[in-house]
């Protein structure tokens, strides 16, 4: 079996009146780590997990996951998905919903009930378990969804735009669980374009724009690269100490200032003048660049672009808490 | 197994979440109670079990009278009108959303991307989509087949009929609103064109009787009166030496409903433009369902098989003319005169009909993207 629980070459979508919404993506995705596929909105993200799932049909290029050409159906028993906008049938309750999920994966009966108990627990819906799914929250019904998603024991998950609409104690917890489900060895594949959720917990990403993948590999290789210093001071500076700073070049902020040099000679004049002032030294740290930064820099602070033919109108911030 | 079992239940819980559902439930519920609330005694007919009654010395209890209306009433409201357009288009409103909706972005995520292929989704909403009619149906015709043990003290399995009957015709337009459903994702396009389909179906029939009420008019010279009916049976005996062989149009339009002294008018050849205007509608209407002729096919079984058993005089008690000779000679002629569009025509490119467009839909439903 393949080291790579995706491994795809040259994978491509064409929309009817022409929109290529994926231009070939080379993309292998390592076994039991957690992938963050980032980019805009229209990026061709979400085209990418439905071609994986089998929601749409790909225009061509080859691929695997977990090992069989993409698009087996016992595989997808292997498979759990959390898709965007999950819409979950109204009429049933948070736990007929995961049972639904069961189900339709054929898990059986016996087991059903006793996984459905634990996730359940594990998403902490137990005690709303039996309230209808119109009654829920946004973040509830996402906590529901990512329940079903895992119903079936998946070795691969895949996660599009998980925390959207989930409360920050939600999303705390969804950190908690993806990388529970990472620890036990499973595969999670996130789509996401809040890049804040994603960097705490990712082991690898890709950055997509434009239907095509600009950037690709572990985080902490790809944000070594040192953006500079921060020298942090307690107390206020004087108008002439801020505007020397200013001419220098260099960012103020309250009680830091901040030096794009990656070299600490340069540090030091600036830490002269601040003891000058008779201001308190408190901290000088290292600067290295962000999920964020790195995102900029390839795509280029780049708009979204229009979204595809079907694809939901959504808010074009790329980084919305 | 289990996967298509749980898709089915799903159907199941769907369609009880709509209100239409219920509607539907209640109201078939509705008009069979009030169908086993008709009632007969000594003095003649009761309907609302008893709240109101019509003395009628025809009509009495056990009397044949009793047993032609209460199989009238069945047979041209209940069966007639229920049966065959308001139940069929409840089952049609109940059922529009099936499709369209499973195909919705975020359901379909739910849906599609577990381990049933597409084609194992789309038989299991199919399915529970006939289920569901099979539900209101059964359940409608268990109710009258009770209401006529207990008021003409028959079991008459024959009513049976109308559950497939019912299943056809809804099957016929259903996979054409399924079709729709599938192309354009949208409910309501889905219901408003299959109702011009039905609606159109129904046209062309009109038409095609029109048409040939015409061709026939076109193949008598009403100027020239040959002779008089002084017997109808002649008549007909003599059409058939003529001819060599039973066909529509030999002279019952006027013959059927003959009387003593009938003129009889100089057949000549008919309108042959006529006859291309027919064949042209007929084939048009091929391509069609064709529900009228399955539901009356039913309610020949209702006559035949039961009341009947076959035999000609309980069948002239159903049709409500009095029994003779000489009037059942001339419903032969009237079968044979549409036997061009016979039973099995109508079920066969009913069928053909539904199988194309459920084999054009559950294709588009297998290769769409969602």
């Amino acid at each position: 079996m393949s080291d790579y629980a995706l491994d795809l070459s040259g994978i491509r979508k064409t929309y009817r009146g022409g929109v290529e919404a994926l231009k070939g993506i080379d993309l292998q995705v390592p076994q039991g780590c957690i992938y963050g596929l980032l980019g805009p909105n229209g990026a061709g993200k979400s085209t990418m997990i439905k071609i994986l799932t089998t929601l749409i049909r790909r225009s061509g290029g080859e691929g695997t996951m977990l090992g069989k050409p993409i698009g087996d159906r016992e595989t997808l028993q292997k498979v759990g998905l959390l898709p965007e906008h999950a819409q979950f049938p109204s009429y049933l309750t948070g736990r007929q919903v995961i049972e639904f999920a069961a189900g339709l994966q054929n898990v059986p009966t016996a087991l059903t009930r006793q996984r459905t108990d634990e996730l359940l627990e594990k998403v902490g819906m137990t005690n709303d378990q039996n309230r209808t799914i119109k009654s829920y929250s946004k973040g509830m019904k996402q906590r529901i969804g990512l329940a079903q998603a895992l119903v079936n024991d998946p070795q691969i998950i895949f996660l599009d735009e998980p925390t959207d609409g989930v409360d920050p104690a939600g999303r705390r917890d969804f950190r908690a669980i993806v990388r529970g489900l990472r620890d036990e060895g499973r595969t999670l594949f996130i789509n996401t374009h809040i890049l804040s959720e994603l960097e705490p917990i990712v082991d690898r990403v890709a950055i997509m724009t434009g239907g095509e993948i600009l950037g690709e590999g572990k985080l902490d290789e790809l944000r070594t690269e040192k953006t500079g210093y921060v020298v942090s001071f307690e107390g206020q500076l004087s108008p002439e100490g801020t505007a020397k700073f200013k001419e220098g070049g260099l960012e103020i902020e309250a009680g830091s200032v901040k030096l794009s040099s990656v070299n600490a000679v340069d540090t030091q004049p600036v830490i002269d003048r601040i003891r000058q002032e008779g201001l308190v030294i408190t901290g000088v740290s290292v600067q290295s660049q962000s999920l964020e930064d790195l995102f900029i820099g390839l795509v280029g602070g780049e708009s979204a672009p229009p979204p595809m033919p079907g694809a939901p109108v959504q808010p074009p911030s790329l980084f919305k808490a | 197994m289990k996967p298509f079992l749980t898709l089915l239940l799903d159907s199941y819980r769907s369609l009880k979440s709509e209100t239409i559902f219920w509607v539907t439930v209640g109201l078939s519920l509705l008009v069979a109670v009030i169908f086993l609330s008709i009632g007969y005694d000594d003095r003649g007919m009761s309907i609302f079990f008893g709240a109101k009654t019509w003395e009628d010395d025809t009509m009495t209890k056990g009397s044949p009278g009793a047993y032609r209306n209460y199989l009238g009433i069945f047979s041209n409201l209940v069966a007639g009108i229920w049966l065959t357009f308001i139940a069929i288009i409840l089952a049609l409103i109940s059922c529009a959303s099936i499709f369209p909706d499973s195909m919705k972005e975020g359901s379909a995520g739910m849906l599609m991307t577990k381990s049933p292929s597409r084609l194992q989704v789309f038989l299991a909403k199919l399915t529970g989509s006939l289920f569901f009619v099979l539900i209101q149906v059964g359940l409608f015709v268990v109710i009258v087949f009770l209401a006529f043990r207990w008021r003409l003290g028959v079991w008459n399995f024959s009513l049976f009929w109308y559950v497939p009957a019912v299943i056809l015709v809804f099957l016929n337009l259903y996979s054409f609103m399924v079709l729709i459903g599938v192309k354009t994702r949208s409910v309501m396009t889905a219901i408003m064109l299959t109702m011009l389909v039905w609606g159109g179906s129904a046209a062309l029939s009109w038409a095609i009787g029109l048409v040939g009420i015409g061709y026939q008019a076109s193949q008598y010279d009403f100027a020239t009166e040959e002779s008089t009916v002084l017997d109808q049976t002649a008549v007909v005996e003599e059409s058939e030496a003529s001819s060599g062989e039973v066909e529509g149009e030999t002279g019952d339009l006027f013959s059927e409903d003959a009387e003593f002294g009938t003129p009889v008018f100089k057949k000549v050849e008919g309108d042959e433009s006529l006859k291309g205007w027919i064949d042209t509608l007929k084939l048009i209407h091929s391509f069609f369902p064709k529900n009228a002729p399955i539901m009356a096919a039913a309610e020949r079984q209702l006559v035949m098989d039961e009341i009947g058993g076959g035999g000609d005089s309980e069948r002239l008690i159903m049709s409500g003319r009095p029994g003779n000779q000489r009037n059942a000679a001339m419903e032969e002629l009237m079968e044979d005169a549409i036997a061009e569009d016979s039973l099995f025509y109508s079920i066969g490119t009913s069928c053909i009909f539904a199988f194309v467009m459920l084999s054009l839909a559950g294709w588009s439903f297998c290769r769409k993207d969602l």
